[in-house]
């Protein structure tokens, strides 16, 4: 378990419940606090938590991980509110998580400073392999 | 082409499903559950995991729910027959289980699972999870 985990904040981004939790639950078995990953159904909300936090000057998050595919606010979407946000998080380390059939666009995240992507089905392994490049 | 329209999500309604279930109470209701969506009744059901593998080479598949408990296996070792075979890239894949199966259903996530549906379901959320996994897996 990396001790460099255990005071991260993270943000998960997806509309479906299913693929949050199964995430969480793979953040939590690397060491990540159950009580730092917050949870967003889409783009829009996930705005919200980040500007709340900010604006009440709670403990920044660390890293975003957000679905590609919403239907209200996408990922593309998202990732560019954030990267134009005044606020301190808008350089916040952003990982898309997309289908093999829609990895061609996720080269348009790249204007927008997407630290990484990861294909579906997300793995323990496809997570450790993004946070080992990140250095984290 | 025909389509079923749910949540501003258009689908094929011709669109071949396939229920992996054991319990005929559930089979049912699951191709009640899709022709009351409107689908064309274009619904083949196997009831164990043997059966399942025979009976998909005879028609071609859009989109497959199954059981996790089932006679001879789990569903997710069926999920992993079919994330391994390229003849079903990207067909959306939906667990049904009652509450009792939720724990352990979240790991068919890192397998490629869409989505679960407890039984028994209310008919919203069974459109709502349908429509969401199509809309993910195939109309991009």
């Amino acid at each position: 378990m990396n001790e460099n985990f255990k005071n991260k904040k993270i943000l998960i981004v997806d509309d479906t419940a299913f693929m949050r939790n199964a995430l969480c639950k793979i953040l939590t078995e690397l060491g990540f606090p159950l009580g730092y990953i917050e949870q967003a159904e889409n783009g829009k909300v996930g705005l919200e938590i980040l500007n709340k936090t900010y604006a009440e000057k709670k403990q920044p998050f660390d890293l975003v991980f957000c679905d590609w595919n919403m239907p209200t606010m996408t990922g593309i979407e998202f990732l560019k509110a954030v990267r134009k946000s005044p606020a301190l998080f808008k350089d916040i380390p952003f990982i898309l998580v997309t289908t093999d059939s829609e990895k061609e666009k996720v080269i348009e995240a790249v204007k927008y400073k997407v630290t990484d992507y990861i294909i579906k089905p997300v793995t323990k392994e496809s997570i450790e392999g993004c946070l080992d490049a990140m250095e984290w | 082409m025909s389509t079923v329209i749910i949540d501003e999500v258009e689908m094929p309604k011709n669109m071949n499903f396939f229920i992996l279930e054991d319990t005929p109470l559930f089979q049912k209701k699951m191709v009640d559950s899709l022709n009351d969506l409107g689908f064309s009744g274009n619904v083949t059901v196997a009831d164990n995991i043997a059966m399942a593998y025979k009976k998909l080479e005879d028609k071609k598949t859009h989109f497959i729910l199954s059981d996790w408990n089932l006679p001879d296996g789990k569903g997710i070792d069926f999920l992993k027959k079919i994330r391994a075979d390229s003849n079903y890239d990207g067909i959306p894949f939906i667990m049904v289980t009652t509450m009792d199966g939720v724990d352990e259903i979240i790991d068919a996530a890192q397998i490629g699972a869409d989505d679960y549906i407890i039984k028994p379901w209310e008919e919203d959320e069974f459109a709502k999870k349908i429509s969401s996994a199509y809309q993910k897996r195939v109309n991009k």
